[in-house]
């Protein structure tokens, strides 16, 4: 019976109840579009930076605020410093104990000069790896040209966007088989190196925005930032690859030389056994060679498919802190900022637009049952005189109010998973660099995934749940007087 | 047997500053079958005295008992039950629920009872009232397509589809023509006369008050009369 007179009386007040309907319907279709966007650019952007740059989970230097990429907002002038990971061997062995691993790869991250002597000069993030481990992880990058760094190698994989941008900014046109000149000059002094090109390539993510890091050997970027080489690199160095700028290099080093040549940089200083101990890098660390085979910075970790990354990054640094294992496990977050940054922000904006939409639905209902109210102040009277207990008047407002709310809410979750179809079949394409990054691809196709429609459920419930309280509590207070007093 | 007694009965509205005195110290006894008009002019307190013993409003002062019941003692839950248990209505203005149809205004008091459901008996019985009333023909019916008279039968049958003790009518021809109201009068009292039921109804016409075995004439608050006729 209370359906029934809560069925006709949505019924009776057609224009009413569209009204309403059509608002709800409306706020849940948005709400549960915009959520799918959300969610599947969530998983997007996720897949691009665990898949080309980051893995499920990064292990750091404890304290390291910087990712694969560097450092972060804070570190606005110079090369960012990227702490080595000292404990690399105890924090592998956890690693390996993970559940769910597939695999692991460690990587160093560094900047270097690009130097084209009088025709200028770029600066550049490297990214310094093992090809045979690191690829077995990461199969992130499209070889245009050439072919991927051999085991042991020493050379470059370039970055096609730098490639471009060296064209460009100073015409200077490098392609495979060619030898670039690295340079850097930072707490370990001025080094230099010599590598050939023997890769023009691009990543599979589109979203390589701001950086636009290239490959070369581990060896080579452990020497030009003056850390740690490990015995196996220093066994592996080929003379070929290796090539020494300065004067009379053959004398210096001989042939079997592990790292590249320096000067100190303009000073004209004596050269001390010191200081061509420092400058010499590479070599000199190498007659102590650190555990596990050379300084890296990071462990990229691959999980397998549908293993939670939350859970295992706790773990892991529970473990780390227990064992004083100086390490940090991540997500690809931290590697991601400012993509990461941005597309919380717009999860955010999101939230609260959509926390808005429901106060603004609920507050719309509201209103609109209050009216009702004070139009059926006689009909409720009459009820009540009749002898209906308050909890009838009661249950018949939250059945209108839940009808409408549920009927029209899940018509709109139907309309907004046709919408969802429609653009999954269309696809919506990234026309910008920053569209790119938040779509984490050229092209968005939206799914309809279980998080949103459970979300758009439970705004339903909400606004269900939450309009009728005030409305009902004026039809309480109607006295059945009423029935007699207004007509 | 007296089924409802009013002794020292009054009721003050206050509006603002001023207090209107509607009832100022009634004292009244209906007996049980009783056909009684409450006479008087506008504003005499009519109104505010069947509203009282229609347990939808509160004495100021004095006791109003209704089937042995105390109304001052019940709470909001307890009046609804004594009033869905003992009366029925019949309003001025018909007070139909709209979205209703005739057949289902009639049934409506009695799915707000503790036992809500139609059995065959209560549906025979509602097949009666239907008949009794004279809207056989007008059951699938919504208020907004029946006549004023034939909204008050309606009323009247949904007034009695509980068979309460005692039936209130406040007014009930004052909304229809003469004819009608008068017609519609004929009907309570045979029900009246056929099921014991006791009537109380309220009226401002001279005319009306004739039908009424029993009068009890007010002004200004106060009954002026009280008076059986046989
Ligand atoms: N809710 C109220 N508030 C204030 N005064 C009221 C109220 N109800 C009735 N009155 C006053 O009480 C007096 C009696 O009213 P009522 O019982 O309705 O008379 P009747 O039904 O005989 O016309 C009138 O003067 C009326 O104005
Ligand atoms: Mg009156």
């Amino acid at each position: 019976m209370i359906w029934r007179i809560a069925m006709r009386n949505l019924i009776q007040h057609r224009t009413k109840t569209i009204i309403i309907g059509s608002l709800v319907a409306l706020g849940i279709m948005l709400t549960l579009i915009g959520n799918c966007l959300i969610t599947t650019m969530g998983s997007g952007i996720t897949k691009s930076f665990t898949d080309n740059f980051t893995g499920e989970i990064l292990v750091t230097a404890s304290g390291a605020k910087a990712g694969v990429f560097g450092a972060q907002s804070d570190e606005m002038f110079g090369p960012p410093v990227i702490s080595v990971l000292k404990d690399y061997d105890a924090a592998l062995a956890k690693v390996k104990a993970l559940p769910g691993l597939k695999s692991w790869t460690p990587q160093l991250s560094g900047y270097a000069v690009f130097n084209f002597e009088e025709k200028g000069s770029d600066f550049s993030l490297l990214f310094g790896i093992d090809p045979a481990d690191y690829f077995k992880s990461m199969d992130n990058v499209n070889i245009i040209s050439g072919r991927r760094l051999a085991p042991g190698e020493e050379g470059m994989m370039l970055n096609r966007k730098m490639q471009d941008s060296l064209k460009k900014s100073m015409s200077v046109n490098l392609k495979v088989g060619d030898t670039i000149q690295l340079n850097s000059f930072g707490d370990a002094g001025f080094k230099i190196r010599e590598v050939p090109i023997v890769a023009i390539f691009e990543f599979k993510a589109a979203n390589q925005r701001i950086f636009t890091p290239s490959f070369v050997d581990s060896t080579t970027l452990r020497v030009l930032l003056g850390k740690n080489v490990g015995p196996t690199e220093k066994v592996q160095v080929s003379k070929e690859a290796t090539a020494l700028i300065d004067a009379n290099p053959d004398s210096l080093f001989g042939d079997d030389t592990t790292a590249a040549a320096q000067t100190v940089s303009g000073s004209g200083k004596v050269l001390t056994e010191q200081g061509l101990k420092t400058m010499l890098g590479g070599k000199v660390a190498a007659s102590v060679p650190p555990p596990g085979g050379g300084a890296w910075n990071f462990i990229l970790v691959r999980l397998n498919p549908g293993v939670k990354a939350e859970p295992l990054i706790k773990e892991l640094n529970r473990e780390f802190e227990k064992d004083g294992i100086k390490a940090n496990a991540q997500g690809w977050q931290i590697s991601g900022s400012p993509d990461s940054y941005t597309f919380a922000a717009l999860g955010l904006i999101f939230n609260i637009a959509m926390i808005l939409l429901a106060v603004v639905s609920i507050i719309i209902i509201m209103n609109t049952l209050v009216i009702s109210v004070m139009e059926r102040t006689s009909e409720i009277g009459t009820m009540r005189a009749l002898g209906a207990q308050k909890m009838l008047v009661r249950k018949m407002f939250i059945a209108e109010t839940l009808s409408v709310t549920v009927l029209f809410g899940l018509v709109g979750i139907v309309l907004g998973a046709i919408v969802v179809a429609i653009l999954n079949v269309v696809g919506l394409p990234a026309d910008s660099d920053f569209l790119a990054v938040i779509f984490g691809g050229k092209i968005l196709k939206p799914v309809v995934s279980l998080k949103p429609l459970l979300t758009s459920m439970g705004l339903i419930l909400l606004i269900g749940s939450v309009s009728w309280i005030y409305p009902v509590a004026l039809a309480l207070k109607v006295s059945p007087l009423k029935a007699i007093t207004t007509d | 047997m007296s089924i409802i007694n009013l002794s020292q009965v009054k009721k003050h509205y206050s509006l603002g500053k001023t207090t209107v005195e509607a009832v100022r110290g009634v004292d009244l006894t209906i007996e049980k079958g009783d056909f009684i008009s409450i006479a008087g002019p506008s504003g005499s307190g009519k109104s505010t005295i069947l509203n009282m013993i229609g347990l939808i409003d509160t004495p100021t002062e004095g006791e109003v008992t209704i089937a042995g019941e105390n109304i001052g003692k019940l709470d909001d839950t307890g009046l609804t039950r004594l009033r869905h248990e003992a009366i029925g209505f019949i309003f001025q203005s018909f007070n139909l629920i709209p979205v209703l149809n005739t057949r289902e205004n009639i049934e409506f008091p009695l799915l707000l009872g503790k036992n809500g459901k139609i059995t065959a008996e209560k549906r025979d019985w509602i097949d009666f009232l239907i008949e009794e009333v004279g809207l056989g023909d007008r059951v699938k019916n919504k208020p907004n397509e029946l006549s004023g008279g034939q909204r008050q039968r309606v009323a009247i049958a949904r007034a009695l589809v509980t068979k309460p003790m005692i039936v209130l009518a406040d007014e009930p021809t004052a909304n229809l023509d003469s004819n009608t109201g008068e017609a519609i009068l004929e009907l309570m009292k045979k029900i009246n006369k056929d099921s014991g039921t006791t009537f109380i109804f309220s009226t401002h016409d001279h005319k009306v008050v004739q039908i009424a075995d029993h009068v009890v004439r007010l002004l200004d608050g106060l009954i002026v009369e009280d008076s059986r006729r046989n």
